[in-house]
């Protein structure tokens, strides 16, 4: 057992009145939480092996440093089994990486929040849920190891919504938002392999997500599918099209991905579609253009605004029931670029 | 119960630059990410900024918006300037 550094904190024995102390001193997310005792934190510690005053990042806007300590008590808060810690640290390097601009994440006055999407036998070894009801709520893995980073996002980095975390509404995803790819079910190569990783390798992507939208496409062809998720798409009050950059991210059933594959439509196909189709034409939008700046600030009217900078930027999921029915857009925060970490990386 | 603190404070403040003091004589920089109220804002401090405190010159540099800034530009920054102001006005 190694010694643990952090100060001791005293409170009530009792649960309830222990949750109400957690939460007055600005430590929750608003619901209740496993206190981090000495013994549940030299729990999680233990399963990655890696020194307790290791840092993993350092976590603006405060610019507290993530020890391995630290993230392993946020993680036991969050409900985490010891097993889930290796993503937690994987997912809080990928966060860290300047191009996903943490800082701006965190304080934006955006509803945006880290999304994770979870690739490899991790899936299986830990059972994150890539099915059904996948986003949740109802499976612990996904919950917790979402609700972890969230935490250590709060409690390290310093960031209480509404005096630093300034988003306008919030969002129900930034209690939580975690799930696997359902890479048995796909006909594509899954997230991971795209990105350049071995099928065996297990990672977890970031994402910059502000909030999902859902898209009834119950068709049996291609065209038709596209054309619907497209439409969702192309609503030029999302981030993407004032900046022209960032990550979108479809996630289709795996009914759907099954749909496109028996056409041969494969990702590459599929993403051009809907980067053609999401174009907005300049001339149809609002003449007063936004304060912050739009890319499209300047352009002649006969143009259109991309949802982002070329369509492979659009990214492609497999997830979910295997209806071919409800598509779920997660529309980027476009100040930020996805990022993938190699779990086994956080592992001894 | 005992528990252990899941905070992280920044104790050594190693990322936080020094107070500006003085702001006589001096040259300020604001860095502007594109908001068009800060172009506003920026020139409406100008004023006070020298007649009130004796700001010498105020500059500005266009930044990314939410993004990092270009290799170089904060160097050149802190080659021109004495201190520096983010300017978002959002």
């Amino acid at each position: 057992m190694t010694t643990l550094a952090s100060p001791r904190l005293e409170g009530p024995d009792d649960m309830a009145a222990l949750f109400s102390d957690m939460y007055g001193k600005g430590i929750t997310d608003g619901l209740p939480v496993i206190p981090p005792r000495e013994e549940y934190v030299q729990a999680m510690i233990a399963h990655v092996e890696l020194p307790p005053d290791q840092i993993i990042a350092i976590i603006p806007p405060e610019g507290g440093p993530a020890t391995v300590e630290k993230l392993a008590a946020n993680a036991v808060m969050a409900g985490c089994l010891p097993e889930y810690f290796p993503v937690v640290i994987a997912a809080i390097r990928a966060l860290a990486e300047p191009r996903y601009n943490l800082l701006g994440i965190q304080t934006t006055t955006n509803p945006v929040t880290p999304v994770l999407v979870m690739n490899g036998p991790i899936r299986r070894e830990i059972g994150i849920q890539a099915g059904r009801g996948c986003m949740g709520p109802g499976f612990r893995a996904n919950a917790t190891i979402g609700r972890a980073v969230k935490l250590a996002l709060l409690n390290i980095g310093g960031c209480p919504p509404g005096d630093v975390s300034k988003s306008i509404h919030g969002f129900p995803g930034r209690f939580t938002f975690c799930f696997g790819e359902l890479e048995e079910e796909s006909p594509w190569q899954p997230l991971h392999v795209e990105l350049g990783f071995q099928r065996q390798d297990s990672t977890v992507t970031v994402f910059g997500g502000q909030g999902t939208q859902n898209l009834y496409a119950c068709f049996r062809q291609p065209e038709s599918i596209v054309h619907m998720v497209a439409d969702g798409m192309a609503c030029y009050g999302n981030n993407g099209y004032m900046r022209g950059s960032g990550n979108p991210l479809v996630v289709f059933s795996p009914g759907h991905a099954k749909v496109f594959a028996e056409h041969g439509w494969d990702k590459t196909r599929i993403k051009e579609e809907l980067f053609r189709r999401t174009l907005v034409p300049l001339a149809g939008i609002a003449e007063e253009r936004q304060l912050s700046h739009p890319i499209y600030l300047d352009w002649d009217a006969s143009r259109s605004i991309p949802l982002c900078r070329e369509a492979r930027d659009i990214m492609i999921v497999v997830a979910g029931g295997p209806e071919a029915y409800h598509v779920t857009y997660i529309p980027s925060f476009a100040s930020t670029d996805m990022v993938t970490c190699k779990i086994d990386a956080a592992r001894p | 119960m005992q528990y252990l603190d899941p905070r992280s404070p920044n104790l050594s403040k190693t990322l936080f630059v020094p107070a500006a003091g003085d702001l006589k004589g001096k040259t300020l920089g604001f860095l502007n990410n594109g908001w068009l109220s800060m172009a506003k804002i920026g020139k409406y401090i100008e004023g006070p900024l020298k007649a009130k405190y004796g700001v010498a010159r105020v500059l500005y540099y266009d930044v990314p918006r939410s993004m990092e800034p270009p290799a170089g530009l904060l160097e050149k920054v802190a080659d021109e300037c004495h201190m520096v102001i983010v300017g978002m006005a959002n």
